[in-house]
Protein backbone atom coordinates (compact mmCIF):
# COMPACT_ATOMS: atom_id res chain seq x y z
CA UNK A 1 0.00 0.00 0.00
CA UNK A 2 1.63 3.23 -1.14
CA UNK A 3 0.07 6.44 0.19
CA UNK A 4 0.99 9.53 -1.82
CA UNK A 5 4.58 8.63 -2.70
CA UNK A 6 5.82 8.75 -6.29
CA UNK A 7 8.02 5.63 -6.05
CA UNK A 8 10.97 7.37 -7.72
CA UNK A 9 14.41 5.84 -8.27
CA UNK A 10 15.76 6.99 -4.89
CA UNK A 11 13.03 4.99 -3.16
CA UNK A 12 13.02 1.86 -5.32
CA UNK A 13 16.65 1.39 -6.35
CA UNK A 14 16.72 -0.94 -9.37
CA UNK A 15 13.00 -0.99 -10.21
CA UNK A 16 13.10 -4.44 -11.77
CA UNK A 17 14.23 -5.80 -8.43
CA UNK A 18 12.01 -3.63 -6.22
CA UNK A 19 9.34 -5.68 -4.52
CA UNK A 20 9.20 -7.98 -7.56
CA UNK A 21 6.56 -10.26 -6.08
CA UNK A 22 4.48 -7.62 -4.36
CA UNK A 23 1.08 -6.44 -5.39
CA UNK A 24 1.20 -2.66 -5.13
CA UNK A 25 -1.84 -0.53 -4.30
CA UNK A 26 -0.93 3.03 -5.22
CA UNK A 27 -2.94 5.90 -3.68
CA UNK A 28 -2.02 8.87 -5.87
CA UNK A 29 -3.59 12.16 -6.94
CA UNK A 30 -1.67 12.51 -10.21
CA UNK A 31 -2.36 9.69 -12.66
CA UNK A 32 0.75 10.70 -14.63
CA UNK A 33 2.85 9.45 -11.71
CA UNK A 34 1.57 5.88 -11.91
CA UNK A 35 3.65 3.05 -13.35
CA UNK A 36 6.62 5.31 -14.13
CA UNK A 37 9.25 3.33 -12.30
CA UNK A 38 7.43 0.36 -10.83
CA UNK A 39 3.99 -0.50 -12.19
CA UNK A 40 1.27 -0.89 -9.60
CA UNK A 41 -1.33 -3.59 -9.59
CA UNK A 42 -4.10 -1.40 -8.24
CA UNK A 43 -4.16 2.40 -8.61
CA UNK A 44 -6.41 4.50 -6.37
CA UNK A 45 -6.62 7.86 -8.08
CA UNK A 46 -7.78 10.85 -6.10
CA UNK A 47 -7.19 13.20 -3.22
CA UNK A 48 -5.98 11.20 -0.22
CA UNK A 49 -8.28 13.28 1.97
CA UNK A 50 -11.13 11.49 0.18
CA UNK A 51 -9.72 8.13 -0.79
CA UNK A 52 -8.26 7.23 2.61
CA UNK A 53 -11.48 7.77 4.62
CA UNK A 54 -13.51 5.97 1.93
CA UNK A 55 -11.15 2.99 2.06
CA UNK A 56 -11.03 3.08 5.85
CA UNK A 57 -14.82 3.08 6.13
CA UNK A 58 -15.11 -0.05 4.02
CA UNK A 59 -12.28 -1.70 5.83
CA UNK A 60 -14.20 -1.54 9.10
CA UNK A 61 -16.77 -3.98 7.72
CA UNK A 62 -14.18 -6.45 6.50
CA UNK A 63 -12.41 -9.11 8.50
CA UNK A 64 -8.68 -9.11 7.85
CA UNK A 65 -6.19 -11.92 8.38
CA UNK A 66 -4.18 -12.15 11.57
CA UNK A 67 -0.86 -10.54 10.73
CA UNK A 68 0.64 -10.70 14.21
CA UNK A 69 3.32 -13.20 13.15
CA UNK A 70 4.39 -10.99 10.29
CA UNK A 71 4.33 -7.94 12.56
CA UNK A 72 6.54 -9.66 15.07
CA UNK A 73 9.11 -10.45 12.38
CA UNK A 74 9.00 -7.05 10.69
CA UNK A 75 8.71 -4.75 13.71
CA UNK A 76 10.69 -6.96 16.01
CA UNK A 77 13.90 -6.38 17.88
CA UNK A 78 15.59 -3.88 15.61
CA UNK A 79 13.57 -0.77 14.84
CA UNK A 80 15.00 2.23 13.07
CA UNK A 81 15.94 4.34 16.09
CA UNK A 82 17.87 1.48 17.63
CA UNK A 83 20.38 1.32 14.78
CA UNK A 84 23.67 1.22 16.72
CA UNK A 85 25.91 1.62 13.68
CA UNK A 86 24.33 4.96 12.89
CA UNK A 87 24.80 6.27 16.39
CA UNK A 88 28.51 5.57 16.35
CA UNK A 89 28.94 8.51 13.98
CA UNK A 90 29.66 11.84 15.73
CA UNK A 91 27.65 14.01 13.30
CA UNK A 92 24.64 11.77 13.80
CA UNK A 93 25.13 11.97 17.56
CA UNK A 94 25.30 15.73 17.25
CA UNK A 95 22.09 15.87 15.21
CA UNK A 96 20.39 13.55 17.73
CA UNK A 97 21.54 15.87 20.53
CA UNK A 98 20.28 18.91 18.62
CA UNK A 99 16.95 17.38 17.60
CA UNK A 100 16.28 16.05 21.11
CA UNK A 101 16.57 19.59 22.47
CA UNK A 102 14.28 21.20 19.88
CA UNK A 103 10.96 22.51 21.13
CA UNK A 104 7.93 20.62 19.86
CA UNK A 105 6.67 21.70 16.44
CA UNK A 106 10.05 23.04 15.43
CA UNK A 107 10.79 23.03 11.72
CA UNK A 108 14.00 21.50 10.41
CA UNK A 109 15.16 22.56 6.94
CA UNK A 110 17.94 20.48 5.43
CA UNK A 111 20.06 21.41 2.44
CA UNK A 112 21.35 18.78 0.02
CA UNK A 113 24.07 16.24 0.69
CA UNK A 114 25.34 14.02 3.49
CA UNK A 115 24.05 16.25 6.29
CA UNK A 116 20.60 16.08 4.65
CA UNK A 117 20.51 12.30 4.81
CA UNK A 118 21.90 12.21 8.34
CA UNK A 119 19.23 14.71 9.36
CA UNK A 120 16.49 12.72 7.62
CA UNK A 121 17.72 9.52 9.27
CA UNK A 122 17.63 11.07 12.74
CA UNK A 123 14.50 13.24 12.40
CA UNK A 124 12.17 12.09 15.15
CA UNK A 125 9.23 14.46 15.16
CA UNK A 126 5.65 13.72 14.19
CA UNK A 127 5.05 17.22 12.89
CA UNK A 128 3.80 16.71 9.31
CA UNK A 129 5.33 19.88 7.88
CA UNK A 130 8.29 19.81 10.22
CA UNK A 131 10.98 18.47 7.90
CA UNK A 132 11.59 20.45 4.73
CA UNK A 133 14.14 19.65 2.07
CA UNK A 134 14.77 19.70 -1.66
CA UNK A 135 14.08 16.02 -2.23
CA UNK A 136 13.28 15.46 -5.86
CA UNK A 137 15.60 18.01 -7.43
CA UNK A 138 18.35 18.00 -4.82
CA UNK A 139 19.12 21.69 -5.26
CA UNK A 140 22.10 22.74 -3.13
CA UNK A 141 21.63 26.17 -1.59
CA UNK A 142 17.98 25.47 -0.77
CA UNK A 143 18.07 25.46 3.01
CA UNK A 144 19.02 28.98 4.08
CA UNK A 145 16.54 30.87 1.87
CA UNK A 146 13.85 28.24 2.53
CA UNK A 147 14.40 28.80 6.26
CA UNK A 148 13.79 32.52 5.68
CA UNK A 149 10.40 31.68 4.16
CA UNK A 150 9.57 29.24 6.95
CA UNK A 151 10.50 31.66 9.73
CA UNK A 152 8.43 34.47 8.16
CA UNK A 153 5.47 32.11 7.92
CA UNK A 154 5.99 30.89 11.51
CA UNK A 155 7.52 33.76 13.50
CA UNK A 156 7.06 31.99 16.86
CA UNK A 157 8.46 28.64 15.75
CA UNK A 158 11.99 27.39 16.27
CA UNK A 159 13.47 27.08 12.76
CA UNK A 160 16.63 24.99 12.41
CA UNK A 161 18.50 25.16 9.11
CA UNK A 162 20.99 22.32 8.62
CA UNK A 163 23.36 22.87 5.73
CA UNK A 164 26.70 21.64 4.45
CA UNK A 165 29.73 23.76 3.72
CA UNK A 166 29.15 23.42 -0.04
CA UNK A 167 25.43 24.16 -0.19
CA UNK A 168 25.67 26.95 2.37
CA UNK A 169 27.99 28.88 0.07
CA UNK A 170 25.51 28.62 -2.80
CA UNK A 171 23.11 31.08 -1.15
CA UNK A 172 25.35 32.52 1.55
CA UNK A 173 24.16 36.02 0.61
CA UNK A 174 20.83 35.37 2.31
CA UNK A 175 22.54 35.91 5.66
CA UNK A 176 21.94 39.56 4.79
CA UNK A 177 18.20 38.89 4.57
CA UNK A 178 18.29 37.02 7.90
CA UNK A 179 20.12 39.95 9.49
CA UNK A 180 17.89 42.68 8.09
CA UNK A 181 14.70 40.95 9.21
CA UNK A 182 16.23 39.79 12.50
CA UNK A 183 14.92 36.28 11.85
CA UNK A 184 15.85 33.99 14.78
CA UNK A 185 16.90 31.15 12.45
CA UNK A 186 19.40 28.68 13.85
CA UNK A 187 21.84 27.73 11.12
CA UNK A 188 24.06 24.67 11.45
CA UNK A 189 26.84 24.10 8.94
CA UNK A 190 28.13 20.54 8.98
CA UNK A 191 31.61 21.40 7.73
CA UNK A 192 33.59 18.44 6.43
CA UNK A 193 35.52 20.61 3.98
CA UNK A 194 34.40 18.50 1.05
CA UNK A 195 31.42 18.21 -1.26
CA UNK A 196 30.84 15.22 0.95
CA UNK A 197 28.19 13.22 -0.86
CA UNK A 198 30.03 13.43 -4.18
CA UNK A 199 33.28 12.64 -2.35
CA UNK A 200 31.64 9.60 -0.79
CA UNK A 201 30.69 8.35 -4.27
CA UNK A 202 34.20 9.08 -5.51
CA UNK A 203 35.54 7.05 -2.62
CA UNK A 204 33.22 4.12 -3.20
CA UNK A 205 32.86 4.06 -6.99
CA UNK A 206 35.71 6.14 -8.46
CA UNK A 207 38.76 4.74 -6.66
CA UNK A 208 39.09 7.71 -4.28
CA UNK A 209 39.74 10.15 -7.11
CA UNK A 210 38.49 13.24 -5.24
CA UNK A 211 38.27 15.35 -8.38
CA UNK A 212 37.21 18.93 -7.53
CA UNK A 213 35.37 18.04 -4.35
CA UNK A 214 38.07 19.34 -2.00
CA UNK A 215 36.95 22.41 -0.03
CA UNK A 216 39.78 22.28 2.51
CA UNK A 217 40.44 26.02 2.14
CA UNK A 218 36.89 26.95 3.12
CA UNK A 219 36.46 30.39 4.64
CA UNK A 220 35.94 30.70 8.38
CA UNK A 221 32.15 30.61 8.53
CA UNK A 222 32.07 32.08 12.03
CA UNK A 223 33.93 35.12 10.71
CA UNK A 224 31.58 35.25 7.71
CA UNK A 225 28.61 35.25 10.08
CA UNK A 226 30.24 38.02 12.09
CA UNK A 227 30.64 40.10 8.93
CA UNK A 228 26.88 39.78 8.43
CA UNK A 229 26.47 40.78 12.12
CA UNK A 230 25.25 37.31 13.06
CA UNK A 231 26.67 35.54 16.09
CA UNK A 232 28.65 32.39 15.38
CA UNK A 233 29.64 29.26 17.31
CA UNK A 234 32.02 26.44 16.64
CA UNK A 235 31.83 22.85 17.81
CA UNK A 236 34.27 20.10 16.95
CA UNK A 237 33.02 16.57 16.53
CA UNK A 238 35.48 15.51 19.24
CA UNK A 239 32.92 17.00 21.66
CA UNK A 240 30.52 14.23 20.68
CA UNK A 241 32.77 11.37 21.81
CA UNK A 242 31.52 11.70 25.37
CA UNK A 243 28.06 10.27 25.97
CA UNK A 244 26.12 11.87 27.44
CA UNK A 245 27.80 15.05 26.21
CA UNK A 246 29.68 17.25 28.67
CA UNK A 247 27.82 20.03 30.44
CA UNK A 248 29.85 22.52 28.42
CA UNK A 249 28.76 21.04 25.07
CA UNK A 250 25.20 20.70 26.29
CA UNK A 251 25.16 24.36 27.34
CA UNK A 252 26.59 25.45 24.02
CA UNK A 253 23.88 23.61 22.09
CA UNK A 254 21.21 24.85 24.48
CA UNK A 255 22.36 28.49 24.24
CA UNK A 256 22.57 28.21 20.46
CA UNK A 257 18.98 26.95 20.23
CA UNK A 258 17.45 29.25 22.88
CA UNK A 259 18.98 32.50 21.64
CA UNK A 260 16.31 35.04 20.66
CA UNK A 261 18.23 36.06 17.53
CA UNK A 262 19.81 34.47 14.49
CA UNK A 263 22.70 32.13 15.26
CA UNK A 264 25.15 30.17 13.16
CA UNK A 265 26.97 27.07 14.40
CA UNK A 266 29.83 25.44 12.52
CA UNK A 267 30.13 21.74 13.31
CA UNK A 268 33.56 20.48 12.29
CA UNK A 269 33.00 17.01 10.93
CA UNK A 270 35.53 14.36 9.90
CA UNK A 271 36.38 14.95 6.22
CA UNK A 272 35.73 11.37 5.18
CA UNK A 273 32.63 10.53 7.18
CA UNK A 274 30.14 8.59 5.08
CA UNK A 275 26.38 8.19 5.05
CA UNK A 276 25.24 4.65 5.73
CA UNK A 277 23.23 2.67 5.03
CA UNK A 278 23.49 3.32 1.31
CA UNK A 279 22.11 1.64 -1.76
CA UNK A 280 24.44 2.30 -4.73
CA UNK A 281 22.64 4.01 -7.62
CA UNK A 282 20.98 1.48 -9.89
CA UNK A 283 21.52 -1.37 -7.44
CA UNK A 284 18.73 -3.33 -5.85
CA UNK A 285 17.70 -2.40 -2.32
CA UNK A 286 19.01 -5.76 -1.15
CA UNK A 287 22.53 -4.64 -2.17
CA UNK A 288 22.56 -2.05 0.58
CA UNK A 289 25.98 -1.09 1.94
CA UNK A 290 26.31 -0.67 5.70
CA UNK A 291 29.89 0.41 6.28
CA UNK A 292 33.19 1.34 4.66
CA UNK A 293 34.67 -1.51 2.67
CA UNK A 294 38.29 -1.05 1.74
CA UNK B 1 -8.26 53.82 -13.54
CA UNK B 2 -5.58 51.51 -12.17
CA UNK B 3 -2.18 50.58 -13.54
CA UNK B 4 -1.57 47.00 -14.62
CA UNK B 5 0.87 46.64 -11.72
CA UNK B 6 -1.80 47.73 -9.21
CA UNK B 7 -4.28 45.28 -10.76
CA UNK B 8 -1.72 42.48 -10.43
CA UNK B 9 -1.18 43.25 -6.75
CA UNK B 10 -4.92 43.55 -6.01
CA UNK B 11 -5.55 40.20 -7.68
CA UNK B 12 -2.64 38.59 -5.84
CA UNK B 13 -3.95 40.05 -2.57
CA UNK B 14 -7.39 38.61 -3.38
CA UNK B 15 -5.78 35.17 -3.55
CA UNK B 16 -4.94 35.54 0.13
CA UNK B 17 -1.32 36.56 -0.40
CA UNK B 18 0.20 39.09 1.98
CA UNK B 19 3.85 38.05 1.68
CA UNK B 20 6.01 37.82 -1.44
CA UNK B 21 9.73 37.32 -1.99
CA UNK B 22 11.72 38.94 -4.76
CA UNK B 23 14.43 41.06 -6.25
CA UNK B 24 13.79 44.22 -8.29
CA UNK B 25 15.05 45.12 -11.74
CA UNK B 26 14.21 47.07 -14.88
CA UNK B 27 11.20 45.34 -16.39
CA UNK B 28 9.50 44.59 -13.04
CA UNK B 29 9.96 48.14 -11.66
CA UNK B 30 6.33 49.18 -12.16
CA UNK B 31 5.26 46.32 -9.88
CA UNK B 32 7.77 47.40 -7.21
CA UNK B 33 6.56 50.99 -7.59
CA UNK B 34 3.04 49.82 -6.74
CA UNK B 35 3.98 47.74 -3.65
CA UNK B 36 3.50 50.54 -1.11
CA UNK B 37 -0.03 50.45 0.25
CA UNK B 38 -0.92 47.29 -1.67
CA UNK B 39 -1.25 45.19 1.48
CA UNK B 40 1.43 42.88 0.11
CA UNK B 41 4.64 42.71 2.12
CA UNK B 42 7.75 42.21 0.03
CA UNK B 43 10.87 40.49 1.35
CA UNK B 44 14.06 41.46 -0.42
CA UNK B 45 16.40 38.51 -0.75
CA UNK B 46 19.92 38.97 -2.10
CA UNK B 47 19.52 36.72 -5.15
CA UNK B 48 16.45 35.57 -7.08
CA UNK B 49 17.22 31.93 -6.21
CA UNK B 50 17.00 33.00 -2.56
CA UNK B 51 13.57 34.51 -3.30
CA UNK B 52 12.15 31.43 -4.95
CA UNK B 53 13.52 29.07 -2.28
CA UNK B 54 12.15 31.35 0.46
CA UNK B 55 8.75 31.30 -1.27
CA UNK B 56 9.02 27.52 -1.35
CA UNK B 57 9.90 27.40 2.34
CA UNK B 58 6.82 29.50 3.10
CA UNK B 59 4.66 27.26 0.90
CA UNK B 60 6.05 23.98 2.23
CA UNK B 61 5.48 24.88 5.87
CA UNK B 62 2.05 26.52 5.46
CA UNK B 63 0.56 24.64 2.50
CA UNK B 64 -0.36 28.03 1.00
CA UNK B 65 0.89 29.33 -2.34
CA UNK B 66 4.38 30.87 -2.19
CA UNK B 67 5.00 33.88 -4.43
CA UNK B 68 8.33 34.98 -5.93
CA UNK B 69 8.95 38.04 -8.10
CA UNK B 70 11.85 38.82 -10.40
CA UNK B 71 12.71 40.96 -13.36
CA UNK B 72 13.17 39.80 -16.95
CA UNK B 73 16.26 38.05 -18.31
CA UNK B 74 18.77 37.17 -15.57
CA UNK B 75 16.21 37.76 -12.82
CA UNK B 76 13.85 35.23 -14.35
CA UNK B 77 16.51 32.66 -15.25
CA UNK B 78 17.74 32.80 -11.65
CA UNK B 79 14.29 31.50 -10.63
CA UNK B 80 14.51 28.41 -12.80
CA UNK B 81 16.12 26.08 -10.23
CA UNK B 82 13.39 26.89 -7.70
CA UNK B 83 10.69 26.31 -10.30
CA UNK B 84 12.13 22.88 -11.10
CA UNK B 85 12.36 22.19 -7.36
CA UNK B 86 8.70 23.06 -6.82
CA UNK B 87 7.70 20.78 -9.70
CA UNK B 88 9.60 17.81 -8.30
CA UNK B 89 8.30 18.17 -4.74
CA UNK B 90 4.75 19.36 -5.58
CA UNK B 91 5.07 22.79 -3.97
CA UNK B 92 2.41 25.43 -4.75
CA UNK B 93 4.38 28.35 -6.21
CA UNK B 94 3.54 31.37 -8.36
CA UNK B 95 6.44 33.24 -9.99
CA UNK B 96 5.69 36.66 -11.40
CA UNK B 97 8.34 37.91 -13.79
CA UNK B 98 8.72 41.19 -15.60
CA UNK B 99 9.23 40.98 -19.36
CA UNK B 100 10.52 43.53 -21.87
CA UNK B 101 7.80 45.67 -23.37
CA UNK B 102 5.51 43.92 -25.82
CA UNK B 103 6.87 45.70 -28.91
CA UNK B 104 10.43 44.58 -28.12
CA UNK B 105 9.67 40.86 -27.53
CA UNK B 106 11.72 38.76 -29.94
CA UNK B 107 14.28 41.47 -30.71
CA UNK B 108 16.96 40.33 -28.24
CA UNK B 109 16.16 43.44 -26.26
CA UNK B 110 18.14 44.32 -23.11
CA UNK B 111 17.50 41.66 -20.43
CA UNK B 112 15.14 39.75 -22.71
CA UNK B 113 14.73 36.00 -22.20
CA UNK B 114 11.89 33.80 -23.39
CA UNK B 115 10.91 32.90 -19.82
CA UNK B 116 7.68 31.24 -20.90
CA UNK B 117 9.67 28.98 -23.23
CA UNK B 118 12.51 28.36 -20.78
CA UNK B 119 10.16 27.28 -18.00
CA UNK B 120 7.56 25.49 -20.13
CA UNK B 121 8.70 21.99 -19.26
CA UNK B 122 9.15 22.89 -15.58
CA UNK B 123 5.82 24.51 -14.82
CA UNK B 124 2.42 23.08 -14.13
CA UNK B 125 0.90 26.08 -15.91
CA UNK B 126 2.36 29.28 -17.35
CA UNK B 127 1.29 32.33 -19.30
CA UNK B 128 2.78 35.34 -21.04
CA UNK B 129 0.30 38.14 -20.38
CA UNK B 130 -0.61 39.83 -23.65
CA UNK B 131 -3.14 42.50 -22.64
CA UNK B 132 -3.95 44.41 -19.47
CA UNK B 133 -7.51 43.08 -19.74
CA UNK B 134 -6.54 39.48 -19.08
CA UNK B 135 -4.54 40.15 -15.87
CA UNK B 136 -7.34 39.21 -13.41
CA UNK B 137 -8.19 35.96 -15.23
CA UNK B 138 -4.55 34.97 -15.61
CA UNK B 139 -3.74 35.58 -11.93
CA UNK B 140 -6.86 33.72 -10.76
CA UNK B 141 -6.20 30.77 -13.04
CA UNK B 142 -2.48 30.68 -12.15
CA UNK B 143 -3.18 30.49 -8.41
CA UNK B 144 -5.84 27.87 -9.03
CA UNK B 145 -3.45 25.54 -10.81
CA UNK B 146 -0.63 26.17 -8.36
CA UNK B 147 -2.69 24.93 -5.40
CA UNK B 148 -5.19 22.52 -6.93
CA UNK B 149 -4.81 18.76 -7.23
CA UNK B 150 -1.13 17.93 -7.17
CA UNK B 151 0.34 21.36 -6.33
CA UNK B 152 3.08 22.80 -8.51
CA UNK B 153 4.81 25.85 -9.98
CA UNK B 154 3.19 28.50 -12.15
CA UNK B 155 4.94 31.27 -14.10
CA UNK B 156 3.19 34.50 -15.04
CA UNK B 157 5.36 36.66 -17.31
CA UNK B 158 4.17 40.27 -17.69
CA UNK B 159 5.66 42.76 -20.16
CA UNK B 160 6.57 46.05 -18.56
CA UNK B 161 4.27 48.14 -20.80
CA UNK B 162 1.29 46.09 -19.58
CA UNK B 163 2.33 46.76 -15.96
CA UNK B 164 2.40 50.48 -16.75
CA UNK B 165 -0.83 50.66 -18.82
CA UNK B 166 -4.05 51.85 -17.17
CA UNK B 167 -7.53 50.42 -17.14
CA UNK B 168 -10.83 50.55 -15.28
CA UNK B 169 -10.64 47.73 -12.76
CA UNK B 170 -13.83 46.01 -11.72
CA UNK B 171 -12.22 43.75 -9.12
CA UNK B 172 -10.53 40.37 -8.94
CA UNK B 173 -12.22 37.40 -10.56
CA UNK B 174 -12.63 33.79 -9.51
CA UNK B 175 -11.42 30.98 -11.72
CA UNK B 176 -13.90 28.17 -12.29
CA UNK B 177 -12.38 25.09 -13.84
CA UNK B 178 -14.37 23.12 -16.38
CA UNK B 179 -16.88 20.88 -14.66
CA UNK B 180 -15.86 17.25 -14.71
CA UNK B 181 -17.14 14.02 -13.31
CA UNK B 182 -16.53 13.65 -9.59
CA UNK B 183 -13.51 11.57 -8.60
CA UNK B 184 -15.28 8.28 -9.19
CA UNK B 185 -12.44 6.35 -7.60
CA UNK B 186 -12.52 8.51 -4.48
CA UNK B 187 -16.08 7.48 -3.75
CA UNK B 188 -15.62 4.03 -5.23
CA UNK B 189 -15.90 0.72 -3.54
CA UNK B 190 -12.82 -0.85 -2.02
CA UNK B 191 -14.34 -4.17 -0.93
CA UNK B 192 -13.63 -5.92 -4.22
CA UNK B 193 -10.21 -4.40 -4.66
CA UNK B 194 -7.87 -3.41 -1.83
CA UNK B 195 -9.79 -5.12 0.92
CA UNK B 196 -9.82 -8.30 -1.13
CA UNK B 197 -6.09 -7.98 -1.77
CA UNK B 198 -5.43 -7.42 1.92
CA UNK B 199 -7.49 -10.42 2.88
CA UNK B 200 -5.14 -12.54 0.79
CA UNK B 201 -1.99 -10.72 1.93
CA UNK B 202 0.46 -12.49 4.19
CA UNK B 203 3.06 -9.73 4.59
CA UNK B 204 1.42 -6.36 3.96
CA UNK B 205 3.44 -3.15 4.28
CA UNK B 206 2.59 0.55 3.90
CA UNK B 207 4.81 3.23 2.34
CA UNK B 208 3.90 6.84 3.12
CA UNK B 209 4.98 9.80 0.98
CA UNK B 210 4.14 13.48 0.91
CA UNK B 211 0.65 12.96 -0.51
CA UNK B 212 -1.20 12.79 2.80
CA UNK B 213 0.42 16.03 3.96
CA UNK B 214 -0.42 17.77 0.70
CA UNK B 215 -4.02 16.60 0.95
CA UNK B 216 -4.35 17.52 4.61
CA UNK B 217 -5.19 13.86 5.20
CA UNK B 218 -2.62 13.15 7.93
CA UNK B 219 -5.21 12.49 10.71
CA UNK B 220 -7.18 10.19 8.39
CA UNK B 221 -3.99 8.40 7.38
CA UNK B 222 -2.90 7.95 10.99
CA UNK B 223 -6.29 6.54 11.95
CA UNK B 224 -6.14 4.14 9.02
CA UNK B 225 -2.60 3.02 9.81
CA UNK B 226 -3.44 2.58 13.50
CA UNK B 227 -6.27 0.26 12.51
CA UNK B 228 -4.28 -1.55 9.83
CA UNK B 229 -1.29 -1.96 12.14
CA UNK B 230 1.00 -3.19 9.38
CA UNK B 231 4.75 -2.49 9.05
CA UNK B 232 4.96 1.07 7.74
CA UNK B 233 7.75 3.26 6.43
CA UNK B 234 8.08 6.70 4.89
CA UNK B 235 9.91 8.47 2.10
CA UNK B 236 11.98 11.54 2.97
CA UNK B 237 8.95 13.74 2.24
CA UNK B 238 6.73 11.39 4.22
CA UNK B 239 8.73 12.02 7.43
CA UNK B 240 6.43 13.33 10.14
CA UNK B 241 3.24 11.93 8.61
CA UNK B 242 3.48 8.83 10.80
CA UNK B 243 4.42 9.35 14.46
CA UNK B 244 7.84 7.68 14.84
CA UNK B 245 6.80 6.13 18.15
CA UNK B 246 4.07 4.08 16.43
CA UNK B 247 4.96 0.43 17.06
CA UNK B 248 4.57 -0.45 13.38
CA UNK B 249 6.75 2.41 12.09
CA UNK B 250 10.13 1.40 10.67
CA UNK B 251 11.67 4.66 9.49
CA UNK B 252 12.75 5.97 6.13
CA UNK B 253 12.98 3.93 2.95
CA UNK B 254 15.36 4.41 0.04
CA UNK B 255 18.98 5.02 -0.85
CA UNK B 256 19.93 6.09 2.67
CA UNK B 257 16.98 4.60 4.46
CA UNK B 258 16.96 2.21 7.36
CA UNK B 259 17.42 -1.45 6.66
CA UNK B 260 14.08 -2.91 7.67
CA UNK B 261 11.83 -1.22 5.09
CA UNK B 262 14.26 -2.04 2.38
CA UNK B 263 14.43 -5.70 3.17
CA UNK B 264 10.69 -5.93 3.67
CA UNK B 265 10.26 -4.64 0.11
CA UNK B 266 12.14 -7.58 -1.30
CA UNK B 267 10.96 -11.13 -1.33
CA UNK B 268 13.21 -12.82 1.16
CA UNK B 269 13.49 -16.54 0.94
CA UNK B 270 14.18 -16.44 4.61
CA UNK B 271 14.90 -13.65 7.04
CA UNK B 272 17.26 -14.00 9.92
CA UNK B 273 18.51 -11.61 12.49
CA UNK B 274 22.14 -11.20 13.46
CA UNK B 275 24.23 -8.51 15.08
CA UNK B 276 24.50 -6.95 11.61
CA UNK B 277 20.75 -6.65 11.27
CA UNK B 278 18.36 -8.26 8.87
CA UNK B 279 19.94 -10.52 6.33
CA UNK B 280 18.47 -12.14 3.29
CA UNK B 281 19.13 -15.79 2.79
Amino acid sequence: MVFGARLDDRVTGDPTRFAPNAKIVHFEIDPAQLDRVRACELPVIGDLAKTIPAFHAELRNASLPDWSGWRAVACGPERAELDPRGLAQPTIRFLDELFSRLPQDSVVIADVGQHQMWAAQRYRSSSPRGFITSGGLGAMGFALPAAVGVQLAKPETCVLCVSGDGGFQMNIQELATVHRLGLPIKVVIVDNKYLGMVRQWQQLFYARNYAETDLSDNPDFVEIAKAYRIHGWRLNEAAMVEYPVSAETGDLIENFLRSPGPELLVFDCAPEANVYPMVPAGAALSEMVFEDIE
Amino acid sequence: MLKGAEIVLRCVRAEGVDLVFGYPGGAIMPLYDALDGSGVRHILTRHEQGAVFAAEGFARVTGKVGVAMATSGPGATNLVTGIADAKMDSVPLVCITGQVRTAMIGTDAFQETDVFGVTLSLTKWSRLVRTIDEIPEVIAEGFHWARSGRPGPVVIDIPTDILKAKKEFSGPVKFTPHARAADATAEGAFSDTIVALLQRATRPVALVGAGAKLSGAVPELRRLLDDLNVPTFATVHGLGAVPPQSPYYLGMVGMHGTRQPILLCMRPICLWFSERGWMIG
